[in-house]
């Protein structure tokens, strides 16, 4: 494997991220290295999203330590940061009324210095990274005439454009249909990969998460993970103790599923 | 994205502030006509006219260009450090306490220096105030901020009342006057014409990061601006600029509320574009309103508040019922 030749792109050590009084991970110990696609998987309210926000430096976190390319994140400048992690959020973007253009130039903030004007590279990097979703025709339309999945797509390609080493994607495939999904992730991880940069998303969706993803970081009860491959994340096993439910792999000529077994009762259903 | 057509809205803006401060110049009791103003350095037979445009109207209508100018720029960042399009810039307070200071100075029988200096220091104390209650009490929020902001502004609003109750009715004429926005009395000078220009400056300056902090706290965390840091910059940059325009003229009203609301409705969204025109249309739209304050009930004189209360109110109800329409 040339991965373990890469330099790390992130480094965490020993981290611990509660809630409150919750414990939601601790002692997690991982190294995010360059061209690699993670999943973050885990049922509802294991920290998915804290985790990411973490990850961003957005939140404060209670004990270890995150290293980016080398320094630790929180001493590093909000711009620094901004320039080598991205986020999308889960709630998606607020509906002020911009452009589709002006919106995914939002994305470029980190890396401009003028005042006022826009350097015409950038507009470039916008308009490319609106092409890469097919959103280009729409260039010019403002914002809140767009449907939920062209506003979530949007929001993918202002990710894009923003240009970072680590692409922190919240519920990527929220709104998408189910062609979108495919195609859309598949093409921003190409796109993320061929720069050897890293993404992370935290999905629900198990099976969207083995197609796209080389990597699983599978977060379970009371701060405890497995991560690593995905071939090796993704048992039955390990499945149905982080989700607290008997879950079945299904090989198929399609590929390999993921679906709950819903006999048991004391299984909770996915949605 | 800075475009031909937004250059041409800035290009529209500046005409119209040419052509407000000409109305003004030549409206009054004193009938002035366009000849008289550009024969002015020349003829010796108008010497009256000379005397009435530059000792009298000119230095009032720079004075009304840049109160406006001063409260639209103020208005925008409030309605940007809020997050809330009904910010105005006394929100928070600052004229409440500019005016108990003025109101104080007018009690007891100061001069117009004192006066002034009463507002300054009125508007100081309630600044310091509302940060140090909202900072004080943990940490910066939005939410925070706001509702200390009111809570100092209504307890403002109750020591005028006092004031106004226990004073003789010669004063309470002038303290209603001062209270309304008045520009009668204003002068600019050139620390007001500095204070202007480093808000447009310091605006403009930020205007890149103002467009991505209206995306939310989080994504402009996300995006690399030090949240933080920079609302505590616009709170004390509003501020700064709100003072120094009731200090002028009083609590001019509505300026600050509706002309970046007029501005966002044509267009100008980013704020390298809305920080400039909101100078621009909030200077010329008060030049007009005070050259409809002195000549409307000539040769009796309202308070431009008055005036610029009655074109605002009818304007921001159409914004409203249009806005509300489009959401619907």
């Amino acid at each position: 494997m040339t991965a373990s030749k890469t330099k790390a792109l992130m480094q965490i050590t020993d981290l611990e991220v509660s809630i409150g009084e919750r414990k939601l991970i601790s002692d997690l110990n991982l190294t995010i290295r360059g061209g690699e696609s993670w999943a973050l998987l885990g049922k509802n309210g294991a920290g998915k999203t804290t985790l990411l926000h973490t990850l961003a430096r957005l939140r404060p976190w209670q004990g270890g330590g995150i290293e980016l390319q080398g320094k630790p994140i929180d001493r590093l400048d909000r711009r620094e940061v901004a320039l080598s992690v991205g986020l999308l959020f889960q709630e998606g973007l607020s509906l002020v009324t911009n452009t589709v253009l002006e919106s995914a130039m939002l994305g470029r903030y980190p890396h401009q210095h003028a005042w006022l004007w826009d350097d015409q590279a950038d507009v470039e990097i916008a308009k490319a990274a609106l092409a890469e979703f097919k959103l280009l025709d729409l260039a010019e339309r403002r914002i809140d005439t767009l449907s939920g999945g062209e506003l979530q797509r949007l929001a993918l390609a202002r990710l894009l454009a923003q240009s970072p080493a680590l692409f922190l994607l919240d519920e990527p495939s929220n709104h998408l249909d189910i062609a979108h999904q495919l195609t859309g992730l598949l093409a921003l991880r190409s796109r993320v990969t061929q720069d050897q940069a890293t993404m992370m998303m935290a999905t629900h969706d198990i099976n969207l998460a083995s197609r796209i993803c080389d990597h699983v970081l599978l977060l379970k009860e009371d701060g405890a993970y497995e991560a690593g491959a995905a071939v090796q994340v993704l048992t039955e096993n390990n499945l149905a103790s982080a989700y607290d439910c008997e879950i079945r792999r299904i090989d198929s000529d399609a590929g390999v599923f993921f679906t709950p077994v819903i006999s048991n009762p004391t299984s909770e259903r996915m949605t | 994205m800075i475009a031909f057509r937004q250059i041409l809205l800035i290009g529209a803006l500046v005409l119209l502030t040419i052509c407000a401060a000409l109305f003004s110049l030549l409206s009054g009791s004193v009938e002035v006509t366009l000849a008289d103003l550009f024969s002015l350095q020349s003829a010796t037979q108008s010497e009256l006219a000379q005397q009435i445009i530059f000792d009298i109207r000119l230095p009032r209508t720079a004075a009304a260009f840049v109160v406006g100018g001063l409260l639209s720029l103020a208005g925008v960042i409030m309605q940007v450090l809020l997050r809330n399009p009904l910010a105005d810039p006394y929100i928070l307070g600052v004229s409440g306490g500019a005016a108990v200071g003025a109101l104080s100075a007018i009690l007891l029988g100061a001069s117009s220096f004192w006066l002034g200096q009463g507002a300054f220091l009125g508007a100081l104390f309630s600044i310091l105030l509302v940060f140090f209650i909202a900072n004080g009490l943990g940490h910066w929020s939005v939410i925070r901020l706001l509702l200390t902001g009111v809570v100092v502004s209504a307890g403002w609003g109750a020591v005028i009342n006092l004031l106004l109750t226990t004073s003789t009715e010669n004063t309470v004429q002038s303290m209603l006057f001062w209270l309304m926005g008045d520009l009668s009395q204003s002068r600019v000078s050139p620390i007001h014409w500095a204070l202007l220009l480093a808000g447009l400056s310091g605006g403009l300056y930020l205007s890149r990061t103002l467009n991505v902090l209206v995306q939310g706290d989080q994504q402009a965390l996300a995006l690399g601006v030090n949240v933080t840091a920079l609302r505590l910059m616009l709170y004390f940059a509003a501020s700064v600029l709100t003072a120094s325009a009731v200090i002028i003229a009083g609590s001019v009203g509505f300026v600050g509320l509706v002309i970046p609301h007029m501005l966002r409705m044509l267009g100008a969204r980013d704020h390298r574009l809305l920080i400039p025109s909101a100078m621009l249309l909030g200077g010329s739209f008060l030049i007009v309103a005070d050259s409809l304050a002195r000549t409307l009930i000539a040769p009796q004189q309202l308070p431009v508040g008055v005036v610029t209360a009655l074109i605002g109110v009818p304007t921001f109800i159409v914004i409203l019922r249009k806005s509300i329409s489009r959401e619907a």
